[in-house]
């Protein structure tokens, strides 16, 4: 018997947090659908800026707007992540300058140093841990069917403690891409949530 | 008519009755001057025969031994110590008697202490300092690169854990040092981790390979096909050719049971037991003591909500401890790490669950770091690591007081004689005079008044 793991979304004071709201069960069940992991069978909503995000070594971060941290946020977040916690960034605009992107990697660069988040290469453990990515981070249907920037973005971005990412930072939009209803996944000749399963693993064991 | 010879009588008579003082006075003197001169000879003869003795104090006792080797050859010499001397002031002292010089000493203001320094089996180098000393005052413990702390002598002594240490380690306790080196060292092996990919084994992986230990991993993730998520070897080889500890999280590692048994009892390794395993029967055989389920939730938890340490951990606590088993740790009366030797090796009976809890929402200043050396120590304790000889360092002295009274002999208490009168050489030229003056007054005063 080992704890079961929780899927957290975070909670932020400025922007909307709640953008993707099917997500987590989306990805919850992928987990049990892939894995024998042990998984509370529901995610679970957890504020940045409180000591309940200690209690989640996994949180997924999503939004459109600009994000701006408070004190709290921003103290809570180094401490997370340098405690060995894991968190998936994912800019919800996919776009290159919107304003979440540009704000978020602000925040990051406060929080962090200007040079903390670096691209993380192809061949990185993250993609292929469990599933395999040959080619990288997969590409989103977003981003394959031009709508928004254009421009498929190539690589993941990463801030790492100790040889390990604290922060994946994705302007992908994922969190668009699992973000479909209960019975999409039965229609889609590729589940787009395994790479989301990879992020967990990854974050279990390493 | 009288005779010349009655004449001389009456002369005498004569002068004496004219001068009755002078006259006396002379007496005096000449008395005097024979005094003098008996005891200038007999002190003569005195100090020909007296055996000299040396004696020297504190800060002075180098420069004795200076004047005692080159000018003097003192019968017996005495050195009054108020700090353990150098060697080679200790081999100089030793050496009188080879010279026919009785040699003495003693040092009551020294202090008997001893120091051993010992390699723990810890990827930094770590060593463990044992100091022994009187329960008094603080020992202040350094090495070649100057002070590392400072401790306070309770029972009998002291232990300190240092991360590292550079050349020989000194303790000094009141102005007494006593150093000592490592002979020798702990090769440090890999530690292999078996579980379900969890929380545990992540943050028990980071933290070791963060302290420095080299980590190997299986997590298994899916029962079927490459669920296994590996560091290191895809099947590991569990011996002590390839690793030191072994730490069992849950029931995935059930499989490997036989193999961990013959890991400790036979190879001398080391297996780490944590909570989710610790009740599994395929484990009961290595286990110092049994463990109990549910776990226990302590009441602190509700009350700080989600900031841990490791006092408010949930526990299996463990019960039925065998007979050599020790207890680690304990929270209250409950045991909650034990370990035991088992064969040539050891195990640990981690009655925590879920420690990772600890390092990401610990209260203290720094879980992370905590959270790191207490794994790592757990770790260092049942670890199998073999020695291996490292450079000796001769100049050191573990045991300064104890090889003093080795070399010199036992310490004696001896008053310093007070300087008598009578055997003072400073006397003899003051008696010489005293005689010389006694009797050239005597002389001259009976030339003077016409007497030969």
């Amino acid at each position: 018997m080992v704890d079961d793991f929780v899927f957290a979304t975070a909670i932020y004071d400025s922007g909307d947090w709640e953008s993707a709201p099917l997500l987590p069960q989306n990805l919850i069940d992928s987990i049990a659908q892939y894995t024998a992991l042990p998984v509370a069978p529901s995610g679970i909503y957890v504020a940045l800026g409180t000591e309940e995000i200690f209690n989640y070594p996994f949180v997924w971060f999503t939004g459109h707007l600009p994000v701006r941290f408070t004190d709290q946020e921003r103290t809570n977040l180094k401490k997370f992540v340098e405690r060995g916690g894991f968190m998936v960034i994912d800019d919800h605009n996919h776009d290159i300058d919107g304003h979440f992107h540009k704000t978020v990697l602000e925040e990051i660069s406060r929080t962090f140093g200007a040079d903390a988040l670096q691209p993380i290469p192809k061949d990185h453990e993250i993609y292929h841990c469990f599933f395999k990515f040959k080619d990288g981070p997969p590409a989103t249907q977003h981003e394959l069917n031009g709508w928004g920037d254009q421009l498929i973005h190539k690589e993941l971005f990463a801030v790492t403690i100790n040889g390990r990412i604290g922060i994946l930072y994705s302007n992908k939009d994922y969190s668009s891409e699992w973000n479909f209803g209960p019975k999409t996944k039965e229609f889609m000749q590729v589940d787009p949530t395994k790479f989301g399963i990879n992020m967990i693993v990854y974050a279990l064991t390493r | 008519m009288r005779s010349p010879a009655n004449l001389h009588v009456d002369f005498d008579s004569e002068e004496e009755r004219q001068f009755p003082v002078r006259t006396a006075i002379e007496w005096v003197l000449r008395v005097i001057g024979l005094v003098a001169l008996v005891f200038l000879i007999w002190q003569a003869i005195h100090l020909l025969n007296e055996k000299i003795s040396g004696r020297a104090e504190g800060e002075t006792v180098r420069e004795s031994l200076v004047r005692w080797s080159t000018q003097e050859t003192p019968h017996d010499i005495h050195a009054v110590l108020d700090s353990i001397p150098s060697p080679e002031l200790r081999d100089w002292l030793a050496s009188f008697p080879a010279t026919q010089t009785a040699m003495s000493w003693e040092g009551v203001s020294l202090k008997p202490s001893a120091v051993s320094v010992e390699p723990i089996a810890d990827p930094r180098k770590a060593v463990r300092v044992w100091v022994a000393a009187p329960n008094e005052g603080q020992v202040a413990v350094s090495d070649s690169m100057g002070l590392i702390d400072s401790v306070a002598i309770t029972s009998g002594g002291a232990v300190l854990n240092l991360h590292h240490l550079d050349g020989p380690v000194t303790a000094t306790i009141d102005g007494t040092a006593a150093t000592a080196a490592l002979r020798d060292s702990l090769k440090v092996k890999p530690v292999l981790i078996l579980g379900i990919a969890s929380w545990e084994g992540k943050f028990i992986m980071a933290s070791l390979e963060e302290h420095g230990w080299k980590v190997d991993a299986r997590f298994q993730v899916s029962p079927k096909g490459k669920g296994v998520v590996v560091q290191g070897p895809a099947e590991p080889r569990i011996d002590t050719a390839n690793y030191g500890t072994v730490i069992v999280l849950d029931s995935s590692a059930a499989k490997y049971a036989g193999a961990l048994a013959n890991f400790a009892r036979n190879q001398g390794g080391g297996v780490i037991v944590t909570g989710y395993a610790a009740p599994l029967n395929a484990f009961q055989g290595i286990m110092p003591g049994n463990a109990t389920m549910p776990s226990i939730l302590s009441e602190e938890i509700a009350a700080r909500d989600s900031s841990f340490a490791r006092s408010v951990l949930k526990i299996a606590k463990i019960t039925g401890l065998h007979s050599s088993a020790i207890p680690i740790e304990k929270r209250k009366d409950d045991v909650t790490v034990a370990a035991w030797v088992l064969g040539k090796g050891k195990v640990m009976q981690v009655g925590y669950l879920d420690t990772w809890k600890w390092r990401l929402g610990g209260i203290e200043q720094d879980p992370n770091a905590e959270y790191t050396l207490w794994w790592s120590r757990m770790v260092s304790g049942v670890t199998y690591a073999p020695r291996y000889d490292v450079q000796v360092v001769n100049e050191v002295e573990p045991t300064p007081m104890a090889s003093l009274v080795g070399i010199l002999g036992k310490p004696e208490t001896k008053e310093a004689k007070a300087a008598g009168i009578l055997n003072d050489p400073r006397l003899l030229p003051f008696l010489f005079g005293l005689v010389m003056a006694a009797f050239l007054l005597e002389w001259a005063s009976r030339r003077l008044r016409g007497r030969p």
